[in-house]
This record gives C-alpha cells, sequence and structure tokens, in this order.
C-alpha cells in the first residue's frame, strides 16, 4: 500500500505520463478490450513498484520501463486474471482547443495509421518507434532498453526506415538529434 | 509526411487523453496480486520440496506399522537430501523474477541465468534426485527379496521384479526431464542468448530481435519456474496422452487381464496372491501407460504446449490419474504384504529363545517312535490339535480345517503344514518342520520347531 504523499506523487506522475500509459496498451494490442485490460495492468504494475522508484533514472524512462515489461509479459499470461477485475481507470479524450477541427481530424488519422504500422513492425523496432515517436532522447532509450547508445542509434535507424515504409513515406534525413 | 510529423501528431493525440482512476481499488488490487504472486511461489515450493518432506513421517509410520528390514530407513536421510537440496538451491538461484522497473536487457539475462541453471539441474538430475533412493529402495529390496526367499530363484524373481520396476519409473524420470531440456528448455536458451547478443551487441542483424519472444520467454520462466509445469500445460499435456475413451480402455483391459492371470495362475514361492495380482497388474499398466506416452510424444513432436488459462485435464484424463493413483497405493501396499509375508516366514524371535532351546529339545527324543508311523487321518489330526507355547508371547496354534493341518503364531499369518510322516509335519514357503511328540494315546503333548539347524520346544497349554 502506498501512503498520502506516494499517492499524490503518483496521481501527479500519471497526470503527465497518463497518455503513455495508452499509448503502450494500444501498441501491444489489438482490440479495444485487450487495450483497457493491459492499460489497467500497467497502472498496476506502476503502483505496485513505486516504492522502489529510487529516482536514478528519470521517471519518464522508469515508467517506459515498466510499461513495456509489463505489456510484452501481459500477452501470455494476465488475460484470464483481468477479466474478473474492477475497471481500475477511466480513459477521457479532450479534443484540443487550439487546434482546428481539420487539423485535429488529420492528427488522429495520421495516429490510426501510425498504431497500424507500429503493429506490423517488428517488436524491438514497436518499442524503438514508440519511444521515438515520444520524443525521448538516445540515452533515455538506451536506459529503457538497457543497451548502448550507439546501438540505439543502429536500431533506431532502422527502424524509422521500416516505419516509414510501412507509412508509405521516405524517411527526412538527420531528423533526430540526441537530446 | 515526414517523420517529425508523425512525432507532432502524436505529440497532440497525446495531449489529448486524460486517464482517472479509483486509488482505494488500485491499491486493493496490488495487494490482491501480490498474495496471488505469493502463493504461486509457495505452493510451488511446497510441491518441490513438501512432498519430500512430507514423506518423511509417512515413513516413520508405515515403518512402525509394518515389520520391516532395517533397509527401509536408508530411505529417510535420502529424502532429507533432496529437500535440502532444493531448499538451498532456492535460496542460491531464486527463480522468482524480479519486479518491474529494470531495463529490458536486464530480464534476458535474468531470464537466460534461471533458464541455464533450470537446464544445469535436470540434466544432472540422475546425481541429485534419482539415485540416492534409487540405491536405498534397491537396497531395501535387495533385502527384503533375501528375507523373503525360500531359493535363488524366488530372490531373483523378487529381487529382479523391484529392480525392474524401479528402473522403468526412474528411467522415464530421467528421459521425460531430458526431453524438457532438448525440447523446451535449449530451444529457449539458445533463443535468450541470441536476443541478449542483439540487444548488447552493435550488429544490425534483422531475425534476432524480436522481443515479444524475450518476454514470452520471462513469462514462460516465471509461470513454469522449478521443476514442475504449469496447471494449464500439465492438463493439456494429459489430454494429448489420453485424449478419448479408447485409450483408457487400451490401459485398463490389460491391467484387469493382468490381475486375474496374477490371482488364477499365483506361484506359492513368489509371495502372497494379493502381491502376485498387483505385480501382475502393474507390469501391462505401466506398458501399455508410458506406450501411449511415447505415441503421443511421436504425434506431437515439434508442437509444444502452449496452453494457457482455463485448460482442464478432459474425463478419460481424470480417469487415468485417478487410476494411476490407485495403482500407486496398491503397489505401495502390494509391497508390505509381501515384506508382512516375508517377516511372518522369517519367524521373527525364535533367535531369541534359542539359548534355552536345547535342553528341552532333548526331552523330544523320547517320542515314541512308532507313533511315525500312524496312519494320517482326522483322528491324528484331532490328536495333533491343540495350542503350544514356546514363549509368552510366541504360541503355535494349530487346527484342523477340512483335511488340512493350518498352524498360527502368535501376531503372525497362519499357514499350512504337509505331513513327512504322522509326527513331522512342513512348511512349504519356509524351511521349518513341526515335530509333534505323541503317546501311545491322547493328544501331542508337544512339538519340536526344527528351523535354521536349530530345534525350540513348545509344550502344550490349556486352551
Amino acid at each position: 500500500m502506498l501512503d498520502e504523499d506516494n499517492q499524490s506523487l503518483f496521481t501527479d506522475w500519471l497526470e503527465k505520463h497518463s497518455a503513455s500509459v495508452i499509448k503502450v496498451a494500444r501498441a501491444y494490442t489489438l482490440s479495444s478490450d485487450e487495450c483497457q485490460d493491459l492499460a489497467q495492468e500497467i497502472l498496476l504494475q506502476a503502483w505496485r513498484s513505486m516504492p522502489r522508484f529510487e529516482g536514478k533514472s528519470s521517471p519518464a524512462t522508469w515508467f517506459y520501463r515498466v510499461a513495456l515489461h509489463t505489456a510484452m509479459n501481459w500477452h501470455r499470461k494476465d488475460r484470464p486474471r483481468r477479466t474478473h477485475q474492477q475497471p481500475l481507470l477511466e480513459v477521457q479524450t479532450v479534443p484540443s482547443e487550439s487546434a482546428d477541427s481539420c487539423e485535429q481530424a488529420e492528427q488522429r488519422e495520421t495516429v490510426e495509421q501510425l498504431y497500424k504500422a507500429i503493429h506490423g513492425l517488428p517488436k524491438t523496432d514497436a518499442a524503438l518507434v514508440l519511444l521515438y515517436l515520444d520524443e525521448m532522447s538516445y540515452s533515455e532509450m538506451a536506459s529503457v532498453l538497457g543497451i548502448s547508445e550507439s546501438n540505439v542509434g543502429v536500431k533506431l535507424n532502422r527502424a524509422k526506415k521500416a516505419l516509414a515504409a510501412l507509412m508509405n513515406a521516405a524517411p527526412s534525413e538527420g531528423n533526430h538529434d540526441e537530446s | 509526411m515526414s517523420l517529425d510529423k508523425y512525432q507532432q501528431a502524436w505529440k497532440a493525440e497525446a495531449s489529448q487523453v486524460k486517464v482517472t482512476f479509483d486509488a482505494n481499488l488500485l491499491s486493493k488490487e496490488v495487494w490482491k496480486s501480490r498474495e496471488n504472486f505469493r502463493s504461486l511461489i509457495f505452493w510451488r515450493d511446497v510441491r518441490e520440496v513438501g512432498v519430500a518432506i512430507w514423506m518423511i513421517p509417512g515413513w516413520f509410520v508405515l515403518g512402525n506399522i509394518i515389520p520391516v528390514p532395517w533397509t527401509w530407513w536408508l530411505t529417510v536421510p535420502v529424502f532429507l537430501w533432496i529437500a535440502g537440496f532444493i531448499l538451498v538451491d532456492r535460496k542460491l538461484h531464486p527463480q522468482s523474477p524480479s519486479g518491474p522497473g529494470e531495463p529490458l536487457l536486464f530480464y534476458a539475462i535474468e531470464s537466460l541465468t534461471q533458464v541455464e541453471h533450470q537446464i544445469w539441474l535436470l540434466r544432472n538430475i540422475f546425481w541429485w534426485y534419482l539415485l540416492p533412493p534409487s540405491l536405498s529402495l534397491m537396497a531395501f529390496f535387495v533385502h527384503v527379496a533375501w528375507n523373503g526367499s525360500s531359493n535363488g530363484w524366488g530372490f531373483a524373481l523378487v529381487g529382479g521384479g523391484s529392480g525392474l520396476f524401479l528402473l522403468v519409473i526412474y528411467g522415464f524420470i530421467y528421459w521425460i526431464n531430458q526431453w524438457a531440456v532438448r525440447n523446451q528448455l535449449e530451444p529457449r536458451r539458445q533463443q535468450l542468448m541470441k536476443l541478449v547478443a542483439s540487444l548488447e551487441g552493435e550488429s544490425d542483424a534483422a531475425d534476432s530481435d524480436d522481443i515479444m519472444e524475450l518476454v514470452s520467454s520471462l513469462a514462460a520462466t516465471d509461470q513454469n519456474s522449478g521443476l514442475s509445469p504449469n496447471w494449464a500445460t500439465w492438463s493439456q499435456n494429459w489430454n494429448r496422452i489420453i485424449p478419448s475413451w479408447r485409450e483408457v480402455a487400451l490401459i485398463i483391459v490389460p491391467t484387469l487381464a493382468g490381475a486375474y492371470c496374477g490371482f488364477r495362475y499365483s506361484m506359492p514361492e513368489a509371495g502372497p496372491v494379493f502381491f502376485q495380482s498387483v505385480v501382475a497388474a502393474v507390469i501391462p499398466f505401466e506398458i501399455m501407460f508410458f506406450g501411449l506416452w511415447h505415441l503421443s510424444y511421436r504425434r506431437h513432436k515439434g508442437q509444444p504446449l502452449t496452453a494457457t488459462g482455463t485448460v482442464r485435464p478432459n474425463a478419460p484424463a481424470i480417469v487415468i490419474l485417478v487410476m494411476i493413483l490407485l495403482m500407486s497405493a496398491l503397489a505401495f501396499a502390494a509391497i508390505f504384504s509381501f515384506v508382512n509375508a516375508a517377516g511372518s516366514r522369517s519367524g521373527s524371535g525364535l533367535n531369541d529363545i534359542s539359548a534355552h532351546a536345547d535342553e528341552e529339545a532333548a526331552d523330544a527324543k523320547d517320542d515314541d517312535e512308532s507313533a511315525s508311523d500312524l496312519p494320517i487321518n482326522e483322528r491324528l489330526r484331532a490328536r495333533l490339535v491343540g495350542r503350544y507355547q514356546l514363549t509368552p508371547d510366541f504360541i503355535f496354534d494349530v487346527q484342523d480345517h477340512d483335511g488340512h493341518l493350518m498352524v498360527g503364531i502368535t501376531n503372525q499369518s497362519t499357514q499350512e503344514v504337509y505331513p513327512d510322516s504322522a509326527t513331522k509335519w512342513s512348511y512349504r514357503s519356509i524351511e521349518a518342520t513341526l515335530e509333534f511328540k505323541l503317546g501311545r494315546s491322547g493328544p501331542a503333548s508337544q512339538l519340536t520347531l526344527h528351523q535354521n539347524g536349530i530345534k525350540q520346544v513348545a509344550r502344550r497349554i490349556k486352551k
């Protein structure tokens, strides 16, 4: 169980990263029911491991570690258990006031295409693409996966090419700097 | 569209998502999942260590109920050794996966280490798990065969049969573990090694980075940690071996036929009829069962067990599972009946009283020699019937049952004796003779037991 401080920390943290929960869940599932189940499991695992978070890595890095590991494990063993569980979270989509509806529709369509492409990628590439789309640096990606930054460069380059091919678009050169 | 645009669209979509959660419910779920995990690990350890530990009191109970030779107790330290070995191994190489929050490469290496250790355990299962109980149980079987057999053939039959029984059982356990190493653990190890190399190295090999496979392996290690498979794959395997009632019939019919033959054509020198019936049933049962197992293995070669969740054994498989338990219980009961019979044949306690036997045996020489020429009939048997006391707790009870002279001994089973002459009657199952002292008329006044070159006199007592 978490004390009140940790609980408010978790709530703050979730406000910043809640979208990532849903994104990872969508990237690793094919139906909305599965997505909801997986998102709940990620939340559960994040809550469970919160007391062990020592701040050695950034909250975003730590979250992705938990989320990706949970997502990959969940496929094989957690489905039967989750069918008996009450819903833990509610997901709402709040339209942005700043963007016009036409632009929003276009972005939504692009995101849908991205998810389709991610489902078609090899799973390592899928993980890297998720981190890349979330604008993580090479060092953060390396920290999530536990590999060297130069290795991230090699793999990400290939993943981006694969994504571009699936999206029917050529990747632009040098569009991601290590920052 | 450039990749930058994808990032922008992705970010814009993310900013529109809002997630709310119920903190109390989440706390309860965390507690529940932690308890479930603890329970999983606890019951796995109970299965593996507990079986060995719980066998020890059972062994003591049986050893005190049934007269067993000292070699019975050799198996107790063996149980302690197995339980201790597993406990120490679990302490040095914990099989439970680490909690979330580590880099993915960490889990890959952790899983690889666990799989490699599991392979080592199973490859060496002969030395730490099979050899010690084989030696102690074989010593027990040979000891029992030696005590209970009246000749070399009986000893070879009982000792060899028991040895064969152990060989089949332990051979099967060894084979199934090596099968698991070859077909489950070794491929997983290769896969994990490739993935670790891929994650650690700078290579661009496209065929070696399926991280889903990596974590599938992690999940499999989590569920399959230890020596026993998970419930779903276990059930699926049983359903493969016994898919229908046809397989049940293929096992039960030869088993019943064997049991009938063992009962109908039992041999007096091979132990109690019950023992022979069970042995004759167990042999075809094992042949048919392991034959079907082998066929199932060949039929499903290359099709790994992938069941999860709600898979349960079907009705025919449950029948055979119950039958295996029943046959195991009967096999144990048969062994004990054999040991019991062997104990009664050896005439326990005779050596204790042999010191004063010679003097009394001398009196038996005063028997009326002519009595040995008397005709063997109902009248003669009536003169022999009665109770003869060797010591207060060792009394021969001689009775005439439908023309058969039956001799019961305190706390031992009743056996028939056969006439060599009117006064000398011998057992057939053991080398021992009873010599009655008959006067010119009236009942016999005493009997002398001749066994192992020793004579012991028991005097008639009142009923």
